[in-house]
């Protein structure tokens, strides 16, 4: 069985997908449906388990047909693999129970397409080959584009068809890659390019890391390549955020990880993905402080966040793709937590805008569990966002420019996510301390809550735990192994971070006085069309790749 | 230089161009689909061999085009079919919803 395990990842969710849709003519009994996906949902931890045993002694692969390594299609779980496929397990089963409250129509349909999208990201995690990352791509987005329109009002449509038009031009750009690199080298497999991507000429290799660049960042929603991620993250329904922000748009950053470890060896590559990773986290920062929607807000932190996990991969040094990828995972956890709070708050209060949500201290268990969500992200010290941000900055030590930005980007979190605290909680209240009524959540909502802040004070309490157990192994997959000696809890790291806190509500107060310039500025934005959105992004790829010297060959 | 890649690229770059200039809906559906068939040209071009034989193994044939391309485009097509489908699906949700399908109008 251990050797058919790769196939049982992709297996289980398509077959009950099937299943759950053979049963959906039958009989209209939700019951039923629920108890197949959950248990098709629960399986991958057993398969999980077994892998992770087998894991310490060799990495697995399997070739699909019999069809030998460099022409057939091919599975391989490695280390980074295997983080992402638990990461993908944990986020699926936590946001299935959450749904079972939420989705009230077409249950059906909602659990098919949603088997779909956890079989195609289990496929491209596990995918030994570029053509098949492009499979399980293309299955991973058209599933979440009909996903999205399940969400509440008339605008998911909208998010869905922006995502829909930037996705697929996503997939075409990273087709052609693909066809260039068969060009150039005739092979496909990822373990083999490897060693003969170095080997072709500098002008092709350029030509197919822009094009790979291209696709990868709309799939990961890199600034200026963002445009549909706003729009479809706040519009889905909120599970669906949940899974769109927490591994969705990693399967971009997975993306970049893989190419990165074929050695492309082009001038000023450091610079360019350093400079669009701290654009990137500034500018969903920006983003973020000028909206008034609470899931918009969410959501633009993921811009935010992406960056900072670009900051650290485009280091290419050992420390900052460890702290890449624990971010990477890090943020899956906190993100998830945030929308799923924000969803608890929609479902009381029936209202995106964080000004009329008036709560008060009516949801405790909430407030507290999203206050664990802000402080992570927000990168205090107990909490799991810090240990990823401390391995960033360490990474950065000859860049005294972007470590300023990142700095900046905490002082934005800090001041955006204390606006939705002030004006969802503390301001505006009609229940006074002495005669509160409580009005929690319903249960189902608040267990993957409590699940995903458990995680990320377990992650910040006890880091090294599992920064040995996953996060290094995955890093040496992809590097040269090394010794992690950070010392992560110091007094002048912590003064740090409260002084960032500090800063950063000094700066709402500042920002909530220049009001009417921050509506001005968010008119600007709205009007900025997909057209226009896309030609900017060709112009920036045509730049990007003058400045690694395309023309210089 | 007029060969199957080359126009290829070209086609690919008429659709991006389309996708640009276009905002009816369908029109930026239909740019999409040019650029997909620029693509598979593209492949199909990279596999062709001069005076060659289709692959199939009956006699002592030994030039035969790369059917590897063939192979993935004939994968490709049928996703680009899907991704059109609902593209063209979804059209239809927001014509209804919105009473427009010009994609600068819906708000």
């Amino acid at each position: 069985m251990i050797e058919h395990l790769p196939v049982f990842f992709l297996l289980t969710p398509l077959i009950a997908a099937v299943i759950l849709s053979i049963t959906n003519i039958f009989s209209k009994k939700e019951f039923i449906q629920k108890i197949i996906a959950a248990s098709s949902l629960a399986l991958p931890f057993y398969f999980l388990y077994i892998v992770f045993q087998e894991l310490n002694t060799q990495t697995i692969s399997y070739d699909v047909g019999g069809w030998l390594k460099p022409y057939g299609i091919t599975m391989v779980i490695d280390e980074l693999s295997f983080i992402l496929l638990l990461v993908t397990a944990i986020l699926g089963i936590l946001t299935f129970i959450y749904s079972i409250k939420y989705v009230k129509k077409e249950v059906g349909k909602f659990y098919f397409f949603f088997l779909l999208l956890m079989s195609g990201l289990n496929g491209i995690f596990l995918s030994g080959d570029i053509f098949n990352l492009y499979i399980f791509f293309d299955l991973t987005i058209i599933c979440s584009f009909i996903l999205i329109t399940f969400g509440e009002d008339r605008y998911s449509y909208k998010g869905s068809i922006k995502y829909l038009v930037l996705g697929t031009l996503a997939s075409l750009f990273f087709l052609l890659a693909i066809g260039f690199i068969y060009a150039e080298t005739g092979l496909l497999n990822l373990e083999y390019l490897q060693n003969s991507i170095p080997l072709i000429s500098m002008q092709a290799q350029i030509i197919i890391f822009t094009l790979l660049l291209a696709a990868i960042g709309i799939k990961s929603a890199i600034i200026p390549f963002h445009t549909w991620l706003v729009d479809a993250h706040s519009t889905a329904p909120i599970p669906i955020s949940a899974l769109l922000s927490g591994i969705i748009v990693k399967a971009g950053v997975y993306l970049f990880l893989r190419i990165n470890s074929f050695g492309f060896d082009i001038p000023n590559i450091k610079e360019v993905i350093l400079f669009l990773g701290a654009i990137t986290a500034v500018g969903g920062v920006v983003y973020a402080l000028i909206q008034w929607d609470i899931k918009k807000i969410t959501a633009s932190h993921t811009i935010s966040q992406i960056g900072i996990v670009f900051i650290g991969i485009g280091t290419f040094s050992t420390i900052g793709i460890t702290g890449g990828i624990s971010h990477l995972v890090n943020h899956a956890f906190f993100k998830a937590l945030l929308f799923l709070c924000a969803g608890a708050i929609i479902y009381k209060t029936g209202n995106k805008d964080i000004r009329e949500h008036k709560i008060g201290m009516s949801m405790p268990i909430t407030l507290v569990l999203y206050i664990v969500g802000i402080l992570s992200i927000s990168g205090i010290t107990p909490f799991n966002g810090f240990i990823s941000k401390t391995l960033i900055e360490q990474s950065l030590n000859n860049y005294p420019f972007i470590n300023s930005m990142l700095i900046f980007t905490s002082i934005g979190t800090v001041a955006s996510f204390s606006k939705i605290i002030y004006y969802s909680f503390l301001k505006n209240r009609e229940i006074k301390f002495n005669n509160f009524k409580i009005n929690e959540a319903p249960l189902l909502f608040l267990i993957p809550m409590i699940a995903l802040a458990f995680l990320c004070l377990f992650i910040g309490i006890m880091p090294h735990v599992w920064l040995d157990t996953f996060i290094l192994p995955a890093s040496y997959s992809l590097s040269s192994f090394f010794s992690l000696n950070v010392s992560f809890i110091q007094p002048a790291s912590i003064f740090k971070e409260w002084l960032i806190v500090a800063v950063g509500i000094l700066i709402l107060f500042l920002i909530l006085r220049i009001s009417s310039v921050v509506d001005h500025i968010r008119d600007k934005i709205s009007k900025i069309k997909v057209n226009q959105s896309i030609l900017f992004m060709i112009i920036t790829l045509i730049i990007i790749s003058l400045i690694f010297g395309v023309l210089n060959y | 230089m007029i060969n199957g890649i080359n126009i290829g690229i070209v086609l690919f770059l008429i659709g991006l161009y389309g996708i640009i200039t276009n905002k009816n809906l369908i029109k930026i559906i239909m740019s999409i689909g040019i650029c997909s068939n620029g693509i598979v040209l593209f492949f199909i071009s990279i596999g062709y061999v001069k005076n060659a034989f289709s692959p199939i193994i009956d006699s002592a044939t030994t030039n035969v085009v790369d059917p590897v391309p063939q192979a993935l485009m004939l994968t490709m097509i049928v996703i680009n079919l899907c991704d059109t489908a609902i593209a063209l699906a979804i059209t239809v949700w927001i014509y209804k919803k919105f009473g427009t399908i010009n994609i600068e109008e819906i708000t």
